[in-house]
């Protein structure tokens, strides 16, 4: 395959994937329902995690590590390491505010780390909880969403209640789609995020939670 | 433009030189010369990035094996695997991702490429190639024959790292068993060095391929020729 096919035939795939789902799915307002749901809904208790990172845009990708830290209070902290130890970003966000980049050295700007690299990232702490809405997907399964800032965070979710997609949406268009693997930890062991607004993917891979 | 700068005092390394002097620091001096019939190294580290904002210290194990003039292989073996590799011409970095190695298209590879050129000139003594790039400063240390302080010339390479530390031996091997590399007042990264190799044979395609991964940690299962004596132990790290 020539070079240049490959970053058409991934932004193509980037499209297609996000371009196939464009509403977060009808609210349906039954209590019992999603009091059920929210029960239902793993919760995420890590307060320590790594991800190994691949982020991969058209013509480029680089690898990382990544680090996330849940404070006392509901903070969190959060870094992203290159595989010599150099930091590549550091962000804080406290459990009410605005997030507050501390460090940035990455050619791209702190909308794209903010809003695409970290939400990514953060999905798993940021599951849906009793002010979520239910939502019933087009092939009758049930959602979660949340606000998310400007963003709206939908979690959909299978016959046992567990999460395995993420879609975030701006309005009714699909930004972002995460999917995610488990293997009975508290966080995903995979999580593959296809960000159509940024235009990149990033694979994670668990290293370790506690 | 000479950008050597040398301490006050040296302990072990002898009076320090005047600042722009030809004549470089005893240390430096000795440093070169035990590593002149160095012609391969392998070594093991323990990488330590402590990060204040997070109060975690994160440890990751690897190796490096080093021939000159100026190949490199710098792995990250767990828990993260990960690989830079330059084989005196082109740098590549490869990540262990989905259960394979995937060469990356990095836009930061040449600036990964200088770094392993500087990693090499290190390994071999050679600090006089960086002297555009650090001020260099040999400093007391009471356990070894002195630490040498790189500091960027350049404020923006300042950004990213403060200062670089090495910590050397003393007599008659100087090894650097230690370097600390100071990214802020609170976040470092440490590498400490244990299992130095020198001049053993290295496997096909150390410089080249991830594949070479399980024969380049197998160098550190045979015995070490320098320390032919199985119940002597080895040299302690710092």
């Amino acid at each position: 395959m020539k070079a240049t096919a490959v970053p058409i035939l991934m932004g193509l795939a980037i499209l297609s994937g996000c371009l196939g789902h464009t509403s977060p799915g009808a609210v349906v307002r039954d209590p019992v329902l999603k009091a059920e749901l929210v029960q239902r809904i793993r919760q995420v208790h890590v307060t320590n995690a790594v991800f190994h990172t691949l982020i991969q845009w058209p013509g480029r990708e680089v690898s990382l590590v990544e680090i996330v830290k849940v404070l006392d209070g509901g903070g969190l902290s959060v870094a992203g390491l290159t595989d010599m130890g150099n930091t590549l970003y550091a962000v804080h966000i406290p459990a009410q505010g605005r997030a507050e980049v501390l460090t940035r050295h990455l050619p791209l700007s702190e909308a794209w780390l903010v809003e695409g690299l970290m939400a990514g990232l953060l999905i798993p702490w940021r599951v849906p909880d009793d002010s979520a809405q239910v939502r019933q997907q087009p092939d009758g399964t049930w959602a979660l969403s949340r606000e998310q800032g400007r963003t709206t965070l939908s979690y959909l979710l299978d016959e046992a209640g567990q999460w395995h997609t993420v879609d975030c949406f701006s309005g009714s268009r699909r930004v972002s789609r995460t999917r995610v693997e488990w293997d009975g930890r508290g966080v995903p062991v995979k999580m593959e995020t296809q960000d159509v607004r940024y235009h990149f993917v990033a694979v994670r891979e668990r290293v370790t939670c506690d | 433009m000479t950008v050597l700068a040398v301490g006050q005092s040296v302990v072990g390394a002898g009076p320090p030189s005047q600042p722009g002097s030809p004549e470089p620091p005893p240390l430096l001096r000795s440093l070169r010369e035990a590593r002149a019939n160095c012609h391969t190294v392998a070594v093991r580290f323990k990488q330590t990035k402590r990060l204040h904002l997070l109060d975690v210290a994160l440890t990751c194990d690897g190796w490096m094996f080093f021939s000159r003039p100026d190949c490199l292989r710098y792995e990250n073996v767990s828990p993260v695997r990960s690989l830079l590799l330059y084989d005196g011409k082109k740098v590549n970095c490869y990540s262990f991702t989905e259960g394979q190695w995937k060469r990356l298209r990095n836009p930061g590879a040449d600036a990964v490429g200088r770094v392993l050129r500087q990693i090499g000139h290190w390994i071999q003594g050679d600090f006089t190639a960086d002297q555009k790039a650090f001020t260099l400063d040999v400093q007391p240390w009471d356990q070894g024959a002195g630490v040498l302080r790189l500091t960027p010339c350049s404020p923006a390479l300042r950004e990213y790292v403060r200062q670089i530390s090495l910590y050397v031996e003393k007599a008659p091997d100087y090894c650097v068993t230690r370097v600390l590399i100071q990214e802020s007042e609170q976040d470092t990264t440490e590498l400490r060095f244990t299992q130095e190799r020198h001049n053993c044979v290295l496997p096909e395609k150390t410089f080249t391929s991830p594949e070479a991964s399980a024969a380049c940690g197998a160098v550190f299962d045979q015995p070490d020729p320098n320390c032919p004596d199985p119940n002597r132990p080895e040299k302690p790290s710092v």
